[in-house]
């Protein structure tokens, strides 16, 4: 998987957004605009039909940057490669085969879906973008994706509020799939579901990604989630990524502080798996305001003094595929 | 001078039902007798007949006549017709003013933001009497001007609500959905933000309504909109006060009409705030 040519790529990948000060504040106070550093110096890659797992806790910055990757946002600075093409210096009609080819599936399917359109209007948008024009033949295509995604054909003419979460995620799914996609951000898809339909959800994709071949960026603060979907997981604090490696190596020998952290707190049955509890100090700094040297000092049980405070450490291949930020492996 | 809506408010969506019904029975009314006029009365609005002059109410003059024997039904209803047609011009005058306004305002947000919801609230601090009477005296008096300046006066609350409502669905997951499906701001804002905003801009547009037909009548009872031969409520209001002591009716009447369509569009506003349709 790794041999093969990255899909998506960013180099150095920043997006900060600014918090206004009011007139006053500036003039009286003196306060200067401040930056939010959702996005810092991102460098990852995403190979095609793989399942990239983007986990982090919230305000992290995972959402943000799954959405610049599919320029929804403009990046502060850095680059964004889809096949080796520059995605934020898109324009026109490079940018509209962007567009097909990149979709997102959104976290939260009560307020993803216009309330005031019926899955037919829903659907039917990105299968005009495609170029269908016959209004017999998008029917027919609205009623394949509705059956791909395991809804009847009668759903076609209800309303987003007539239907369970569930199934608002699968019209979600399918309004994405019809712009027939290679690459799609799923930005926490589940986490608004019951569990048991959460399960359903991603045997959904899990489907949809063998039977066309797509790759995923699955974003996610559920562990458990990404260990079953994921092929590669990236752990991200504080807008910067801390570990990448294939998820049976994180979870069996996690490197960076905070990922080791994080999968102590997976609760488990059987007594003989289970780690010794890691429990952080404190919560997570403000990204308006991120401490500087490594993000992850300030709750850090394994600081090795100075040189974390001072020096923000890089992304190392520690083993093969295995890349950790921590000054322990530099 | 802008007629303050009274609030009938309250009651939950029950009695919200009944103000729609009464609102729209109450406006059906007198749009269709202000349509229907030429068949329910032989008289002209405009022709004179001096011997028939000042009569009182009778089976041949419902209303009876003015000073210059025209029948004063027919004459308040034509009167309407023209307020009426007041009412939607405003309304159009403020879509068409007011939609985009707000609507770029809101897209871009920021500094564009800033300054075009600066100058509208620059605008609205000046009261609107003084620039309708401005553009009135530069026009003159005329339907030309009380369009225009009707139209001014109220685009600035439609502009800043379609503004409001914009910024805040900028960053629905919807519109992000639509925007990575690669749909431009225009249809963003035309398919997918719009159907979302009707509810709300159809109660400020029905509640402009009556402001505007009353800012018309009172700009012609004061000289300033409607001349004469032409009638407008307001016109009629004008020469009713005149004749207030030797024939009350000349003024009962055209209040009553004013009166009536102002509870109908409160009546139907009212409605719509509370109780109308809402998620289809």
């Amino acid at each position: 998987m790794a041999a093969a040519e990255p899909l998506v790529r960013t180099e150095g990948l920043t997006k900060y957004f600014t918090s206004r000060r009011s007139l006053v504040a500036k003039l009286v106070a003196r306060q200067k605009d401040r930056l939010i550093k959702a996005v810092d110096d991102v460098n990852l890659a995403i190979y095609p039909g793989e399942t990239l797992g983007l986990v982090g806790e919230s305000g992290c910055g995972k959402t943000t940057l799954g959405r610049t990757l599919i320029k929804l946002y403009e990046p502060t600075s850095g680059e964004i490669y889809y096949r080796n093409q520059l995605v934020h210096e898109m324009r026109g009609k490079e940018l509209t085969a962007f567009r097909k080819e990149a979709q997102i599936i959104f976290q939260n399917p009560y307020a993803s879906l216009n309330p005031r359109k019926t899955v037919r209007d829903i659907i039917s948008v990105p299968l005009r973008t495609r170029g269908l024009r016959e209004p017999r033949i998008i029917e027919e295509e609205i009623l394949n994706l509705l059956h791909r995604v395991g809804l009847s054909p009668r759903h076609i003419d209800s309303y987003p509020h007539q239907f369970s979460g569930g199934q608002r995620q699968r019209i979600g799914v399918a309004r994405a799939l019809a712009l027939q996609p290679n690459f799609i951000v799923a930005d926490e898809p589940v986490s608004a579901l019951d569990v048991s339909v959460q399960a359903q959800i991603i045997n959904l994709l899990e489907e949809l990604q063998e039977e066309y071949q797509l790759t995923y960026l699955f974003i996610t603060h559920d562990l458990s989630v990404v260990h079953y979907i994921s092929d590669r997981i990236a752990v991200m604090y504080l807008g910067h990524i801390v570990e990448t490696a294939p998820t049976t190596t994180l979870f069996s020998r996690p490197l960076h502080p905070y990922t080791q952290a994080l999968l102590s707190a997976i609760p488990s049955v059987d007594k003989s798996f289970r780690r010794k509890r890691i429990i952080l100090e404190g919560t997570v700094p403000t990204p308006l305001d991120p401490p500087p040297g490594c993000r992850f000092h300030t709750r850090c049980f394994a600081k090795l003094g100075d040189i974390c405070t001072r020096v923000t450490p890089s992304l190392v291949e520690v083993e093969k595929n295995h890349f950790v930020a921590c000054h322990h492996f530099e | 001078m802008k007629g303050r809506s009274v609030h009938f408010g309250g009651g939950g969506p029950k009695a919200a039902r009944t103000y729609l019904f009464l609102g729209l029975f109450l406006i059906g009314l007198v749009t269709l007798l202000s349509l229907l006029w030429p068949f329910l009365s032989p008289y002209s609005p405009r022709e004179q007949a001096l011997d028939q002059g000042n009569l009182p109410p009778s089976l041949a003059h419902y209303w009876g006549t003015d000073a210059l024997g025209r029948d004063l039904f027919t004459r308040v209803l034509y009167g309407a017709r023209l307020s009426l047609g007041i009412a939607l011009g405003v309304v159009l005058i403020n879509l068409a003013l007011g939609l985009p306004y707000g609507a770029v305002a809101g897209w871009y947000g920021g500094r564009v933001d800033m300054y075009m919801m600066g100058l509208v609230d620059i605008l609205h601090g000046v009261p609107s009497l003084l620039y309708i009477i401005f553009f009135l005296v530069v026009l003159g008096p005329g339907l030309k001007g009380i369009f225009l300046t009707l139209g001014l006066a109220y685009w600035l609350d439609l502009a800043r609500q379609v503004r409001n409502q914009v910024l805040s669905f900028r960053e629905a997951e919807f519109v992000l959905a639509a925007r990575a499906l690669g749909l431009g701001p225009v249809s963003i804002l035309w398919r997918e933000m719009l159907p979302n905003m009707v509810d709300p801009l159809l109660v400020t547009l029905v509640f402009h309504i009556p402001q505007a037909v009353f800012l018309e009548a009172f700009l012609s009872y004061l000289g300033l909109g409607v001349t004469a031969p032409r009638a407008s409520l307001g016109t009629l209001l004008a020469e009713g006060v005149a004749n207030m002591r030797s024939a009350p009716r000349e003024l009962i009447f055209p209040a009553l009409l004013v009166f009536v369509i102002m509870l109908g569009f409160n009546f139907l506003g009212e409605g719509l705030r509370g109780g109308g349709p809402k998620a289809p």
